[in-house]
This record gives structure tokens, C-alpha cells and sequence, in this order.
């Protein structure tokens, strides 16, 4: 995977990082806890590793900046990035609205696009891309709740992010997958 | 912020192949930035009616020059918004009224605009008349420093209109003859002093649209219900663009809608040969005109695959506009502006599919969109699901050690750090060595260089000294950041494992297998 590999150096450097912290916090934690832990400070990592360039990667983290429970963990991953939150909070307000004003606008076009189907295509025609339609958007909405902030994305802006994230993903578990057989083969 | 996004993905690092994202991301960001661009309906509209004005110059002096430009702009304002509240029925009546009784200023206006390089300009005509018949019959075509000072919001609504269009105009300087409109207009908003009491009723009305019919009913000339209604819909149009790229666009591909539609409408209503000659290719001209302004800047690549269809597509109208990229319809295709879009919409949305499909496995075989998004959606849903067993197991290899963390803290934990350290590069020794480098010194130094800064400043001060305390070893960075990993899983590796030869071997083992990373 010659090509992530300052992506991978990158967020195993921050990965480590955030367990530094996070591990300081707590002496005795439940396995669960601690799986939490390790997952949300990789997903942190990751994101964090895309410098706030992708909305994925915002919505992440303003995500787990929100969540109370975790939010102290988050503020000590991304201690000296502390104006990382602030900007993906803003980024959300922002986009949020300009997406629900993008929302309303499309629905409009699909009606109306609807309507002027009924009215002009043949109606055999009309039932058969209608089904693939609701296929399509039911799978895209399905897709929109994978990607983190996906909900506030217009398709193609979805699709982008979803490039984005499997590489990201697949970089995380990559060095996780490292990392465990690495553990686990001295034991 | 979509710009954010791409204008941040340029700098993305190289990493990630640069073949396909990167260049799926350039394309991403210029189609972006088009889009931004073919938003600024206006502005092309603006440059067509500018060259429009230089045609009627022969039969009339500046002022009227200036007149004509903005009745353009008016009719283009009032066109706009015509979509679908205002019934353009009644302003095509009382413009097949103005047309016949100005048959003969009229045919000089179509016939010079024909000949003018921007081809739209014949449609502006024609739409100007339709809306503003009340101006030739209250001020008559001659008077036109009347006419000029009669329409208030004149000035008013192309200061706007260019406003407007600047908003979303980013960069957009290949479009010269919009700057020379910009002047114009800029000049023409201070000119109508005389009717500064009418501006602000003009501007300050948000809803004109209800107002257009108590103004209409008031004993003002018939322009300034047109003037008004303009306005209104300029306003509507504008408070459309606002919310977003999206709004802009679809609000122009609606105004696009009503232009022909109000062409074809006035075909019908205007009994006079050279009118309906006129409007004729006007409209065919418009039909172009919207395509190429339509989706002016949208895809250069799409432009240059069409380019064998143009000459097709081109056959009447003379001239296209030069300084527009135009997407034509393709031959047997739809040619209103709504296809258009989609067409365009959907051509991108297949290139990133296809981005997807080289990273998504499995992608190929499969065809249709439903389909791929399964896959990805599965492919995504295993790469999360995987993240967490990963977690899920690195969290139990913490239970079986102790997860002594504050181990580390303290300075004598180091020595610790430095006995664990021998050990702990031993296990990587066994999973390194599988994928050992043979150049370990270069791809150490390489990987020393990225992480050794960043380690230094994120730790805490016992690894600074720690870092320090084996300064010799190159790779040992790496080391320590397997060390760290151990340690965060409280791994207390008994000490007598290591060896110190092995260790540094290890170490540069364990930088190789970052480096392979």
C-alpha cells in the first residue's frame, strides 16, 4: 500500500497519541469501554489526519465533540488542534443550512419532475424509472447514514466523500489489523 | 464550502493515487467552479443586451442607446421571473400590441441585432417589447429620454442584476463583454436622478409579485407595472439565488423555461411577418443561447466531446457566442435547459461512480447504479464493521496485560520504557521480518525524518527524554512509537527478552514495517 503510506504513518502517529491521553484519564476501564475508547481515538485519528478538508471528516469530529460522554476525550485527542472543533461546528451550522435550503430546492424539482414525467413519458416507461429511481434514492439514503454528516450532502458531494472515507477506512484497518497482530503475536 | 472541500482536497497528499482521485478532484473543483459560474445567468444575458444596444445605435443617440439597453435588461429581468406566477399572456398581449403599432422601430431593432456577433440579443428584443408595451405607447419610441427616465427601476434593477451576477461571477474573466456591461450599468444606475422618489418603492418591495396588481390598478403608466413586476421577479430571483448554487440554478433553468415559452407565445399572439421572422430565429437563436448559457463553463470536457454535434446542432443561426463554452444538445437529444442540467448532473455523477468503482472490489463486473451503491454500501459497511472487531480485540489484548499507563509517566519508568522497548521491538521482529526491508538505513532515515518531529512535540516531556536518551539509532522513533503503542495497552513485558544487538536490528525492522505500511 505504497501510496498511504505517509496516510498510515500519519494517523498511527495520531492514533498513539490519543490513547496516550485517553489512557491517562482512567485506570480501570471495562473492555468495552476501552474498545470505545480505542475506536473513537482511531476515528479521531483518522479524521484529524484529513486536517478538516473533507466533511466527512468535520462531521466526525463535531460529532464526537457533541456527545457528551466523550467530548472530554475528544477535547484531549485534539488538545493542541483546539481550533479544529470550532471549525467544524461552524462548518456544520453552515452547511447544515445551506443543505436543508439544497433539500427544499431538489424536493421542488422532483415534484415537478415527477409531474412532468406522468404528463409526458409513456406510462410503462414512467413505472420503470420511477422504480429504479426509489431503488436509487433508497440506497442513498442508506449511504447518507454510513458516512458520518453524509445527511446534509447533495449526491454528488456523496459520492465524493464516500471515495474519501473507504480510503480512510481502509487505511484504519489496515494499521489496526498491524498493531493487533502485533500484540498478539508475542503473547 | 464545497469549494472549501475541493479547494482543500487539491491538497490532499499525494498518497492517495493521484491518478485517479486527484484528477477526479481537479475536474471535481473546475466543474465546481463552473457551476458557480453558469450561475451568473445574468451576466451572459447582460453582454448579449450590451451588443444589442450597440445595434439600435443607428437609430438613435446614446441616451436611447442606453434606453434600449435597459429595456433589454428589463425584459430579460422580466423574463426571468416570468416563470411561472406571472402569466406572461397578458404582457405578450400587450406587447403583440406594442410590436404592431412600432412595426417599423421594431424590425430595425431585429434586423441590426441578427448581424451582431452575440446572438441572443435578437431574443432580448423581442422579449423587451412583449414586456415593456406599455413604454411605446405612453412615451412612443422617439422620446426616449422619457422612456429612459420613465422606467425608474431601470438602473436600479441592472445595478442589482449586475450585483446579482457578480455574486456568483468567480473569476469568470474570460467573459469580456461582461466587464463592458458592468460599466454600463454601473454608469446607467447613477442617470436616472430625476426618478429617485420611484426607487425605493421599486427596490424596497419584497413581495412585489402581490403588489404588481394593486400597482397595476394604480393610474401609473403601464410601465411602471412592468417596471414593478421586473422588479419583483428580479428580486424573487434573486432572493432564489440566495439559499444556494442549487436554487440559482434551478431559478435560471426555470427563467430559461419561460424564455422560449414566452417566445413561443408571442409567435403566436404577433400577426407581423417580421416579428414572427424575427422571433422565429430569436427563439431557435434562444434555444442555443439558453443551452450554451445554461451550461456555460459547466464541463469544458463535455464541450469538446460535442463538438462534432455543434455543427449539427448549428445550423441557422449564424453566429454563435465566442466567448461562452456552450454544451449543445447532442443530436436526437431534449434541448431544454432541464435536460441540459441533468444531462450534466448525471455525466458527474457517473465520473465519480466510476472513481468508485476502481476502489471499490468487485465494482466491475456490476453495472447500474442501484447496484454499485450495494456494493459500496457493503464494502463501507465491512470496513466499519472491521474497525470495530479491530477495536474490540486491541481492547482484549488490554485485559490480559495491565494496562499500566502511568508507568510512563514517572522518569524511571524510562529505564522501563528502554527494557520494554528491547522487548517489544522483539515481537515485530517476527512480524517485521516477513516484510523486512532491505535498505533499512534510507527508508529510516525517510520515515525519522516525518515522525521524528511530530513525536518530539506532541509527547509529554519523559518521552522527550526518552527520544533523547538513544539519539544514535535512526530509526529509533519508529521503536517508539511501537514501544508507545505497548505501553497504551499496558503491555509489562518481562526484560529479559531483549538483546541489544537484536534490538537495533529490531528497530529497523520495526521502521520497515512502518515504511511498508
Amino acid at each position: 500500500m505504497c501510496p498511504h503510506t505517509s496516510l498510515k504513518q500519519q494517523f498511527l502517529k495520531k492514533w498513539i497519541m490519543g490513547l496516550q491521553r485517553c489512557s491517562f484519564s482512567k485506570k480501570n476501564m471495562s473492555i468495552l469501554e476501552r474498545k470505545k475508547t480505542i475506536k473513537l481515538s482511531a476515528d479521531i485519528a483518522m479524521a484529524s489526519a484529513r486536517n478538516g478538508t473533507t466533511r466527512w471528516s468535520r462531521a466526525l469530529i463535531s460529532n464526537a465533540s457533541k456527545d457528551g460522554s466523550d467530548n472530554r476525550l475528544v477535547q484531549q485527542i485534539l488538545g493542541p488542534d483546539s481550533n479544529t472543533p470550532a471549525a467544524t461546528t461552524t462548518n456544520k451550522a453552515g452547511t447544515r443550512r445551506a443543505s436543508v435550503c439544497k433539500k427544499i430546492v431538489k424536493r421542488s424539482h422532483q415534484i415537478r419532475r415527477r409531474r412532468r414525467k406522468c404528463v409526458a413519458a409513456a406510462p410503462v416507461k414512467a413505472v420503470t424509472s420511477s422504480i429504479s429511481e426509489h431503488l436509487v434514492r433508497k440506497r442513498r439514503q442508506v449511504l447518507k447514514t454510513l458516512i458520518p454528516g453524509g445527511e446534509f450532502m447533495d449526491e454528488i458531494c456523496l459520492i465524493e466523500e464516500t471515495l474519501d472515507y473507504i480510503t480512510s477506512l481502509r487505511v484504519q484497518v489496515d494499521v489496526m489489523r498491524s498493531v493487533a497482530s502485533a500484540c498478539f503475536s508475542q503473547s | 464550502m464545497e469549494n472549501q472541500f475541493f479547494l482543500g482536497a487539491q491538497g490532499i497528499p499525494p498518497p492517495i493515487p493521484p491518478l485517479d482521485f486527484g484528477q477526479s478532484l481537479s475536474s471535481a473543483m473546475e466543474i465546481q467552479a463552473s457551476e458557480l459560474n453558469s450561475s451568473d445567468y445574468a451576466l451572459q444575458f447582460e453582454s448579449a443586451l450590451s451588443s444589442m444596444v450597440s445595434s439600435p445605435a443607428a437609430s438613435a443617440s446614446n441616451v436611447s442607446n442606453d434606453m434600449f439597453v435597459f429595456r433589454e435588461l428589463i425584459g430579460k429581468l422580466g423574463s426571468i421571473g416570468n416563470s411561472d406566477d406571472i402569466s406572461p399572456h397578458t404582457l405578450m398581449a400587450s406587447s403583440s400590441s406594442y410590436i404592431n403599432g412600432n412595426n417599423s422601430t421594431n424590425t430595425s431593432c431585429y434586423s441590426t441585432p441578427l448581424n451582431s456577433p452575440k446572438l441572443n440579443l435578437p431574443v432580448m428584443d423581442v422579449t423587451v417589447a412583449e414586456k415593456l408595451p406599455g413604454l411605446g405607447k405612453s412615451m412612443g419610441m422617439d422620446s426616449s429620454v422619457a422612456d429612459f427616465s420613465a422606467d425608474p427601476g431601470f438602473a436600479e434593477r441592472a445595478a442589482k442584476f449586475s450585483c446579482f451576477g457578480s455574486r456568483s461571477f468567480n473569476g469568470r474573466t474570460s467573459q469580456l463583454g461582461l466587464n463592458n456591461n458592468f460599466n454600463e450599468i454601473s454608469g446607467y444606475r447613477s442617470n436616472p436622478s430625476s426618478s429617485n422618489g420611484k426607487l425605493p418603492r421599486v427596490s424596497s418591495s419584497p413581495s412585489l409579485k402581490a403588489m404588481a396588481s394593486p400597482i397595476g390598478n394604480k393610474s401609473n403608466p403601464p410601465l411602471q407595472d412592468r417596471s414593478e413586476l421586473a422588479n419583483s421577479q428580479e428580486e424573487s430571483s434573486i432572493t432564489n439565488g440566495d439559499p444556494g448554487l442549487k436554487a440559482t440554478k434551478a431559478a435560471n433553468s426555470r427563467k430559461r423555461k419561460a424564455v422560449p415559452k414566452a417566445k413561443t407565445n408571442e409567435n403566436s399572439t404577433s400577426p407581423s411577418t417580421n416579428a414572427a421572422k424575427a422571433t422565429e430565429q430569436n427563439k431557435e437563436s434562444n434555444e442555443k443561447r439558453c443551452k450554451s448559457t445554461e451550461s456555460n463553463g459547466k464541463q469544458n470536457g463535455s464541450v469538446k466531446t460535442e463538438e462534432e454535434s455543434k455543427g449539427n446542432a448549428n445550423t441557422k443561426p449564424p453566429e454563435p457566442p465566442k466567448d461562452y463554452i456552450h454544451v449543445r444538445a447532442r443530436r436526437g437529444q431534449a434541448t431544454d435547459s432541464h435536460s441540459l442540467a441533468e444531462r450534466v448532473r448525471r455525466e458527474k455523477i457517473s465520473e465519480r461512480m466510476k472513481l468508485l468503482q476502481n476502489i471499490v472490489p468487485g465494482c466491475n463486473k456490476v453495472t447500474g447504479k442501484a447496484l454499485m451503491l450495494d456494493e459500496i454500501i457493503n464494502y463501507v459497511q465491512s470496513l466499519q464493521r472491521q474497525v470495530e472487531f479491530l477495536s474490540m480485540k486491541l481492547a482484549s489484548v488490554n485485559t490480559r496485560l495491565d494496562f499500566n499507563v502511568d508507568g510512563l509517566m514517572p522518569k524511571d519508568a524510562f529505564q522501563s520504557n528502554n527494557n520494554s522497548l528491547t522487548h517489544q521491538i522483539f515481537p515485530m521482529d517476527s512480524s517485521a521480518s516477513a516484510i523486512f526491508g532491505q535498505n533499512p538505513a534510507p527508508h529510516g532515515g525517510l520515515s525519522n525524518g516525518t515522525m521524528t518531529p511530530c513525536l518530539v512535540d506532541p509527547l509529554p516531556p519523559p518521552f522527550h527524554q526518552f527520544t533523547h536518551t538513544l539519539p544514535t539509532y535512526p530509526t529509533f522513533c519508529e521503536g517508539d512509537l511501537q514501544t508507545i503503542v505497548e505501553m497504551g495497552f499496558g503491555q509489562n513485558q518481562s526484560r529479559e527478552m531483549g538483546s541489544q544487538p537484536e534490538n537495533f536490528q529490531g528497530s529497523n525492522q520495526v521502521a520497515d514495517m512502518k515504511v511498508e505500511l
